[in-house]
């Protein structure tokens, strides 16, 4: 049927002759991508099967362990930092064009988890600084899960405040340079031993590293949740991805908390859901370079 | 003649060796008084240059030379306004309407309002009519309002004629000055000013736009020449307030101003939705 402007379908006067009734055309309606749905169970499902498979650390063998030197630091700083710091950027325009404090708090996040991705993966490949990078990490990673149900909680509530365009520039700053700035005292306090331990090579983690990583993941986990619920009811792609991926660095992170030891199967399944959810966060980001379906508008 | 070529000692007080014995210290420049213009210009006009302020119907002309004048006596430099187009009265109730009382101003010979008409102005030649007025007021400032209106009275090489001897009339004089013109173009192509073969003649050219951005018409301002000097080459936005013109930020999210078809770049387009997603689609549906 020829179609006017935005699916208003014209007369049928070739026909029938009569107007169709509104049942026959109705707009296409919001079709996500479920296949980037599917591997959240999954990841689930493989964290459990191998912490009920695996023996506790002191038995883990070396052969169930697979760490070569600047993989994983190679893998964080493309999956994980890059795309965390496109967010950042996309953000940060966002915010200042708009003036909505929740992108702020979103790029912020992203900032925290981009910069210390990127500095704790590459410590960690120093001699004696496992402990360090892995301290830089996992903070950054409460850091930035702390951001995001700030900003979860703001859009959800709809108390997201609108600021000024002449305080735009200078708070966006201060935010950044505030987050940039613990990154880098964090570094030194843990480059320093001025941090109490977070991991103890042969022992494993410290319980205080535990509860950092517990706090992420169940925080990370309910940002999720607060997007995804934004996401049903205004149906943006943006968003849908947003949430995938911050599940999927939620069970990423859990799966590090249930690791017996870096490289071994959780640790590898945890940091692939972690940079599978580096790539939904670029997926976001495409999405919102991507000029939007009329009816998903 | 005379006046031009040989000034009279009267005259050459207020003219190039005045102007650059006495003011022309490092950086010296004529402020308009409107901070962020005066930024976009680098300080300020040139000492002596000739401004064209071009610009369609409604884009705040008048009120923008007003504003310079009016900021030029509270910095004590007395100035002079030219019209061939409004009657007194009204550009008192206009000026008014902003705060400024032109009719103190001119009462304390700080501020001349001459309302003629272009013919006059053309047959006056070089013996110009202006001559009494400057020498009684000795303005640093003057605004002519505008050649457009002694372009309906000559042909275009004799618009240019004029427009040349007036220019150089009033540089030899050490006037800083605004030319007003007004330019037919609304929407559409570039800004074109250089229809009537002006542009040369002047040394700093400020154009005024009006822009349809998302079905709602905004103001542009842009420094298009300015000889001698660095500027400002960005478009930026400007209001006509209560008391005068405001300019605020450049247009950085758009492209295409200048032609008539604005659009917001692919990163700012994206940043946008970025922001429809996380922030605005709550409101839309709360």
């Amino acid at each position: 049927m020829p179609k006017t402007n935005r699916n208003i379908p014209e007369p049928d006067i070739t026909g029938s002759g009569r107007l169709p009734t509104p049942g026959e055309h109705k707009p296409p309606g919001w079709r996500p991508s479920l296949l980037g749905a599917i591997p959240l169970p999954l990841f689930i499902g493989l964290i459990t099967i191998f912490d009920i498979i695996l023996p506790p650390p002191g038995q883990l063998g070396s052969g169930l362990r697979f760490e070569p030197a600047y993989l994983n630091a190679i893998l964080y700083t493309v999956f994980v930092s890059i795309t965390s710091f496109l967010v950042a950027y996309i953000s940060l325009k966002s915010y200042l064009q708009t003036g909505f404090t929740v992108l702020l708090l979103l790029g912020s996040a992203s900032l925290a988890l981009g910069s210390t991705s990127i500095l704790g993966t590459w410590l960690a490949n120093l001699p004696g600084q496992l402990n360090a990078g892995i301290t830089i990490v996992n903070t950054g990673g409460l850091c930035a899960s702390i951001f995001h149900l700030a900003g979860g909680s703001t859009t959800s509530t709809g108390t997201s405040i609108e600021n000024a365009p002449r305080v735009r520039k200078p708070l966006s700053i201060a935010a950044y340079a505030g987050v940039l700035s613990f990154t880098t005292l964090l570094t030194i306090a843990s480059l320093g031993g001025l941090v109490p331990l977070f991991f103890v090579l042969g022992v494993g983690q410290t319980p205080l590293r535990m509860a950092v990583l517990g706090s992420s993941a169940a925080l990370f986990a309910v940002s999720s949740v607060l997007f995804a619920r934004l996401c049903l009811s205004s149906k943006s792609d943006t968003l849908y991805w947003y949430f995938l991926a911050l599940g999927m660095t939620s069970i990423g992170t859990l799966a590090i908390f249930f690791g017996r030891a870096p490289g071994d199967p959780i640790s590898w399944t945890g940091r692939t859901a972690q940079f599978l959810g580096g790539i939904y966060f670029l997926q976001a980001v495409l999405t919102a370079f991507r000029r939007p379906h009329p009816s998903s508008s | 003649m005379n006046r031009v070529t040989s000034p009279s000692q009267k005259t050459r007080t207020h003219g190039f060796d005045q102007l650059f014995s006495d003011d022309a210290g490092e950086g010296f420049r004529v402020k308009s008084g409107i901070v962020e213009l005066d930024e976009m210009l680098r300080g300020g006009f040139m000492p002596g240059d000739a401004v064209m302020l071009a610009g369609s119907a409604g884009t705040g002309k008048t009120t923008l030379a007003l504003q310079y004048l009016v900021n030029g006596v509270k910095l004590g430099e007395p100035g002079i306004y030219v019209t061939f187009e409004e009657l007194p009265d009204q550009i008192y109730r206009d000026a008014k309407n902003f705060g400024w009382d032109l009719q103190r101003m001119e009462e304390e010979d700080k501020f001349r309002l001459v309302c003629t008409s272009p013919n006059l102005m053309l047959e006056s030649g070089n013996d110009s009519l202006l001559d009494d007025v400057i020498r009684d007021v000795q303005p640093r400032r003057l605004v002519i309002d505008s050649l457009s209106h002694l372009e309906m009275l000559v042909t275009k090489d004799a618009m240019r004629m004029e427009a040349y001897r007036l220019v150089r009339h009033l540089k030899t004089r050490g006037v800083s000055s605004i030319l007003l013109w007004e330019s037919p173009q609304i929407s559409g192509a570039t800004f074109n000013v250089a229809d009537a073969g002006l542009s040369f003649l002047v040394d700093c050219i400020v154009a005024l736009k009006p822009i349809e951005i998302e079905s709602s018409l905004r103001r542009a301002l842009v420094i298009l020449k300015m000889r001698g000097s660095d500027h400002d080459k960005s478009l930026r936005e400007y209001e006509i307030t209560s008391h005068g013109v405001k300019i605020s930020t450049p247009f950085t999210q758009y492209e295409g101003l200048m032609s008539g078809t604005p659009t917001r770049s692919l990163t700012e387009e994206a940043a946008n939705r970025w922001a429809f997603a996380f922030a605005k689609n709550k409101q839309k549906h709360s």
